[in-house]
């Protein structure tokens, strides 16, 4: 119920920033998306509520506001009312862009051409707009009662939902960006689109551009940036998408460094003078609670300023079946490997004393570890395939690639090591597998691979997964291979290895939702590696397992453990579904070797209920993430 | 010479739950151990009152690992 909701929310939204009502286009996609015949209400209340949309605009041109449209009495009606006529203001001075004045006393002039966007097929060609110049006429509204006259428009009062638009190119009051999309960057027909909906008419429209991840929104954010070329204020998720905002930005267009500034709790960059680009989170403008000097110092300044562009960026999971037949993305077979425990692994997944290990026992499973090895192998020998492997669990990350004898790269690695192993994994044919921790979620820097294989994934998080699938999205081969029923259906395989009878299956269920949700095929498999393909993969013997087993009960709990990365700290407050766990030997949590343990909640009123207990980890200093405020009250002994 | 018999069921179950129910026993205390022979990898001969008892545990184990989220 609620996918189909979703599904009709994101129709309805791609279709506001169309122009005008496109009362019969929105009833024939819902009636395409919806797998039930549309009810005869809906389609009556999708009439009354479209068929006034969109004829009234409010255009900001050079800081002063307008209300537009094409049909004069609808104006004359608007300014019956008494808020409307109030708000409005009459000058004696030359207009910006209109041409003259009519009977009625409203200004007239011409209507800017619209472009038709390049791509219409969900639409038809119903939708082309009329190429001839339009009339048109506008008053002039006060700044201060925007919101009102906004208000008295909406569907329950007058009933004349007004199209915002913003007339950049005609703004000479807020400074110019100079920056420029790079010439090499080619943008993708669906991205074109997205920008042609946002720019029709050589205005910018307000609208939500949904595309699913790897398809690639940064770069249609920043070539509306480029478009508008006004100071841009960009809105992440989190810290780690801020920087990635920001490389993109520099990797797209010929933006300056000086002109591009983060806002984080970690960076807080001072504001040049002149035109800007700020990447900042959610989180740090809309917290409500004391501020550092310094970041309340930025926030003033941001409220200050005229901006010309907000992106907000949000993890859209989208529906991205209509970009994979347009061969833009990869087709993707996930699947899940269901591994049994082997009886020695099981008996001590099972004893009490072992609760902490029992991740590490579960990922050790030998039996996980010679299906990981076999499609290793499949990919690599059958198909010349390039695979990621992903473990949280460093200790299993650790024994399996030194024991399949790759590559793997986790928090700790230097930085000169990450790149020449991402660099040979790129170009060299000899290194087709590299295993990654969680760092491999968040960094941008990980090449392209149409394998992934998940040994182990922290919470079953859907943002988790949705990231790890990102790296595989990108289009490869032929278009007509990627059909179905082509040379080729599927070019890019999601595998998550799976223990059965332990508590994995519960992220397992929780992931096969998240797969299906997304339209994804989705199969399981069991028995890996096949029995005939067994014999001269790792593990065969039982003395060989035993010496594993004995290896995992031995690593010291914290070794055995989750990675925790600095990162991790933003999600906390959006992700209800995360769940973090740190093992601890006793000394630790009792604060016996020197460290403070804490409990303490990071809601701040936020959606959490209840508190996550944590204990931090010796190598950090505890009072890092901590609000200045907090500090000294929590190293007072 | 004497014989004793016990009345007991053969069950038969893969090689982790056989682990389970293992563990389960011991757990137990001495008195209300139900494990009479370990016999081969997935069979096990216990004491005929507790196989109720035993199948739902083991039930509620699987719901466990497939429902609630691990600590």
């Amino acid at each position: 119920m609620q996918d189909k909701f979703a599904a009709v929310k994101e129709a309805v939204e791609e279709e506001d920033v169309e122009e005008g009502p496109k009362t019969n286009t929105i009833i024939s996609v819902l009636d395409r998306l919806s797998k039930a015949k549309l009810p005869h209400d809906i389609v009556e209340f999708i009439r009354q509520s479209t068929t006034n949309y969109g004829k009234v605009k409010l255009v900001l041109q050079k800081n002063r506001f307008f209300v537009e449209s094409q049909i004069p009495h609808i104006l004359k009606r608007l300014l019956q009312d008494d808020v409307i006529a109030k708000a409005r203001i009459i000058r004696e001075e030359p207009l910006p862009v209109a041409m003259g004045v009519d009977d009625e006393g409203l200004n007239v002039g011409i209507a800017p051409a619209e472009m038709p966007g390049p791509d219409r097929e969900l639409l038809g060609e119903d939708n082309l707009a009329d190429p001839l110049d339009k009339e048109i006429h506008s008053f002039e509204v006060d700044p201060d009662q925007v919101e009102h006259v906004k208000q008295r428009c909406l569907p329950n009062e007058l009933n004349f939902p007004m199209l915002e638009e913003y007339d950049f190119k005609n703004d000479t009051i807020n400074p110019d960006l100079d920056m420029e999309i790079k010439p090499m960057t080619t943008v993708r027909p669906y991205q074109e689109k997205s920008l042609c909906k946002m720019f029709g008419n050589g205005r910018a429209r307000s609208g939500i551009i949904v595309l699913p991840c790897g398809a690639g929104k940064s770069l249609v954010g920043v070539s509306a940036a480029a478009r508008v070329k006004k100071s841009c204020l960009c809105l992440a998720t989190n810290s780690v998408s801020v920087d990635q905002w920001r490389l993109q930005f520099k990797l797209w267009s010929t933006i300056k460094d000086e002109q591009i500034i983060r806002f984080t709790s970690e960076s807080k960059e001072k504001l040049p003078s002149g035109p800007v680009v700020v990447v900042t989170t959610f989180n740090m403008i809309a917290f409500g609670g004391h501020r550092s000097e310094d970041s309340e110092k930025i926030i003033e300044e941001i409220r200050q300023r005229e901006w010309g562009l907000l992106l907000m960026d949000e993890l859209y999971e989208a529906n991205w079946i209509d970009l994979v037949r347009g061969g833009f993305i990869a087709n993707v077979q996930c699947a899940e490997v269901w591994c049994p425990m082997t009886k020695e692994f099981y008996a001590e997944y099972l004893k009490k004393e072992n609760t902490r290990k029992r991740q590490a026992l579960y990922v050790m499973n030998p039996n996980k570890f010679r299906a990981c090895e076999f499609l290793i192998r499949y990919h690599e020998q059958q198909r010349r395939d390039k695979i990621i492997v992903f473990s949280d669990n460093i200790f299993a990350l650790r024994e399996y690639a030194m024991k399949l004898k790759k590559p793997f790269i986790y928090g700790p690695t230097s930085h000169n090591e990450r790149t020449q192993i991402l660099y040979a994994f790129k170009h060299s044919p000899d290194v087709n597998t590299i295993f990654l921790s969680k760092v491999g979620d968040n960094s941008i820097d990980i090449p392209e691979a149409n394998v992934i294989i998940q040994i182990s994934s922290h919470a079953g998080s859907r943002r988790q997964e949705a990231q790890r699938l990102g790296r595989i999205l990108r289009a490869k081969g032929k278009p007509k291979d990627r059909m179905a029923g082509g040379a080729e259906e599927f070019n890019a395989f999601f595998y998550s290895l799976v223990s059965n009878d332990t508590q994995e299956m519960y992220y397992s269920t929780k992931r096969q939702q998240f797969l299906i949700d997304q339209g994804y095929s989705f199969k399981v498999i069991t028995g890996l590696p096949p029995r005939d393909a067994g014999q001269d993969l790792c593990f065969g013997l039982r003395e060989e397992q035993l010496d594993m087993l004995r290896k995992v009960l031995a690593a010291g709990e914290e070794e055995a453990g989750l990675e925790k990365l600095a990162e991790d700290e933003d999600d906390i407050n959006r992700y209800k579904t995360m769940a973090y766990r740190t093992n601890k030997s006793m000394a630790n949590m009792s604060g016996a070797d020197g460290m403070m343990y804490m409990e303490y909640s990071t809601g701040r009123g936020g959606p959490m209920k209840g508190s996550f207990a944590r204990g931090m980890g010796p190598k950090k200093d505890p009072n890092r993430q901590r609000h200045s405020l907090f500090k000294k009250r929590f190293t007072a002994k | 010479m004497s014989i004793s018999a016990i009345k007991g069921v053969i069950i038969e179950c893969d090689i982790p739950m056989k682990q389970y129910i293992l563990r389960m026993n011991s757990e137990m205390p001495n008195s209300q151990k139900f494990v009479l022979r370990d016999l081969d990898d997935t069979h096990l001969f216990v004491q005929a009152n507790m196989v109720t008892l035993i199948k739902r545990k083991v039930e509620e184990f699987m719901e466990s690992n497939t429902y609630e989220k691990p600590m």
